[in-house]
């Protein structure tokens, strides 16, 4: 059962089929990953090996070390998410199913909100649960580490929705991996700053980061939904 | 040293000051230049124009 | 009851590439005079910084350039939007010509930033808010012009650049807020060119400096929208004209 078949199935009309219609986007996304699970684990292991050459690079002192860590957590999972962006849409506008999406009588930011969210979810979740692992090579303690994955797990709406605005951006576009890296990377510097910047500091300092990043993901959960509909419009029909 | 010595090497930093003002002379110019070459393309029969820059075919 | 405006009266390619090579020369000569006059009086009239003694001079060139760098990227983003809104290819084509002046500027500002921090602070590069939001801006810019040179399709390629234009101006504030926080958590990255209150008479040289360099970017983008228009419209009849005319005196 291919991902379009599962959404030729949504009903046409009425509120409730709305929510049957997220659901079947929710489920649909999911289906395709699982299918892609390797690709997945891929861009998960890329996170790994990423966050396990750093000490290598800079040398074992434990100072600095403690020092780096958040930073290089926070870029590893930034490129690993920039490394999966170019699949969150790529299969769905090849076999049409992007185009029906399009065309259905539903609202195509909250289409692409749940379509998002679950790619996100799918790359970044698994990346914070490893970073109690992490935790070990760079001597996080756990205080540390909380803040760690909470700027993470705050900073996942903002890094997805920009990333998804750009890969839908580019679809289709020639060399679109390397473009997708030089419109994402920029965009995503006030999560960096602010996430792997609470990771140490004082507890005033710390609910102040993760509530700008908490503000962050509000705006971009309201405003950015509209702009990656608009983008897949223009990869759909231009 | 006279005040236009001074002035002509900055209190020694000429390098740098004059440096500054003449790269930005020449990103300047060669903005202009670019253009000048853009329209220059344009004239030609309309061929492949892969060769200018960030203007696409269209 | 006057005449009602026209506000879409230029909003035709002819008639806008016509006002474009009307007002052009003028504003590169008054870029020309403005920026002699503006040169000489920060050069040679105004007086010595007390701290930084001459080299500060360098900063009549970069505050113009990082204040038209930022200028350019909001009327880019302004013009995208008209675009997306009123569907009008003009506009885009105005946003697709300030991107390249605007990238420039911001070069310039990094380039005389970098210059003008090595004999006074001793380093080429500072993390502080306003170049860390400089090399961003930069890139914003490349990924404007990368991504409308990829397209393929020009009105594509028009609605793309613009979305991403909006999406990245809505985030360069966000960018420099956070730049700026960061820097009051490091203390050690707080040297550099902070928002000094400058002497009268620099001011004045360097609001004269600024006025030539909005005047040069008026004309360098008037000059760059009219070679679009030449390029997008050249089968249209007024295009072809104006094409043959300007072969007739090549």
């Amino acid at each position: 059962m291919t991902a379009s078949v599962v959404w030729a199935g949504a009903p046409t009309r009425g509120a409730r089929s709305a929510w049957r219609a997220l659901a079947v986007v929710w489920r649909a996304t999911m289906l395709s990953q699982w299918r892609q699970r390797a690709d997945l684990a891929a861009a998960w292991c890329f996170f790994l090996v990423v966050v396990a050459l750093f000490p290598l690079a800079v040398g074992p002192e434990p100072q600095l070390l403690q020092r780096m860590g958040p930073g290089v957590i926070w870029v590893a999972a930034v490129l690993a998410t920039l490394g999966s962006l170019p699949r969150w849409f790529q299969d769905d506008w090849q076999d049409g199913t992007l185009e029906q999406m399009v065309l259905s009588p539903y609202p195509l930011p909250l289409l692409m909100l749940v379509k998002v969210a679950t790619h996100g979810a799918l790359a970044l979740l698994p990346l914070v649960a490893l970073c109690p692992v992490l935790a070990l090579p760079y001597g996080l303690g756990a205080e540390a580490l909380g803040v760690l994955m909470a700027g993470l797990v705050l900073g996942l709406p903002v890094l997805s929705l920009l990333g998804a605005v750009a890969a839908a951006l580019v679809l289709g576009v020639r060399s679109g991996a390397v473009l997708l890296a030089l419109l994402v990377l920029p965009l995503t510097v006030p999560l960096l700053v602010l996430g792997a910047g609470a990771v140490g500091q004082p507890a005033e300092v710390v609910t102040a980061h993760l509530s700008l990043m908490a503000a962050m993901a509000l705006l971009a959960v309201v405003g950015l939904p509209w702009a990656v509909a608009s983008a897949v419009r223009l990869a759909v029909e231009g | 040293m006279t005040t236009f010595e001074v002035w002509l090497t900055m209190g020694g930093k000429g390098w740098y000051v004059w440096g500054a003002l003449g790269m930005t002379l020449l990103a300047l110019l060669a903005e202009w230049w670019v253009l000048r070459l853009q329209r220059r393309a344009l004239l030609r029969p309309s061929q492949d124009d892969t060769w200018d820059m960030g203007l696409e075919s269209s | 009851m006057g005449t009602r405006v026209n506000w879409f009266y230029f909003a035709a390619p002819s008639r806008c590439y016509r006002l474009a090579q009307r007002l052009q020369p003028w504003l590169l000569a008054a870029a020309l005079v403005l920026a002699a006059w503006g040169l000489y009086w920060g050069l040679w009239l105004a007086p010595t910084d007390a701290q930084q003694g001459e080299v500060y001079r360098i900063v009549f060139v970069h505050v113009p350039a990082a204040w038209m760098s930022m200028v350019i990227y909001l009327a880019m983003a302004g013009w995208a939007a008209v675009g997306l809104v009123w569907r009008s290819r003009l506009s885009h084509m105005m946003a697709q010509a300030l991107a390249p002046t605007g990238a420039l500027m911001t070069f310039v500002a990094l380039w005389t930033g970098a210059l003008w921090g090595q004999p006074t602070w001793g380093t080429w590069w500072v993390w502080d808010a306003r170049l860390t939001s400089e090399l961003l801006l930069l890139f914003l810019y490349l990924g404007y012009m990368a991504l409308h040179a990829s397209i393929e399709d020009v009105d594509r390629a028009d609605r793309a650049a613009s979305l991403l234009a909006i999406v990245g101006a809505i985030n360069v504030p966000v960018i420099y807020f956070s730049v700026v926080w960061w820097n009051t958590l490091h203390q050690g990255a707080s040297i550099g060119p902070s928002g000094s209150s400058m002497a009268e008479p620099m001011l004045r040289a360097l609001l004269v400096m600024v006025a030539a360099a909005w005047c040069y970017t008026l004309a360098a983008v008037l000059a760059r929208l009219r070679v679009i228009l030449l390029k997008r419209e050249r089968h249209t009849a007024w295009a072809t004209r104006v094409l043959q005319a300007q072969e007739t005196n090549a």
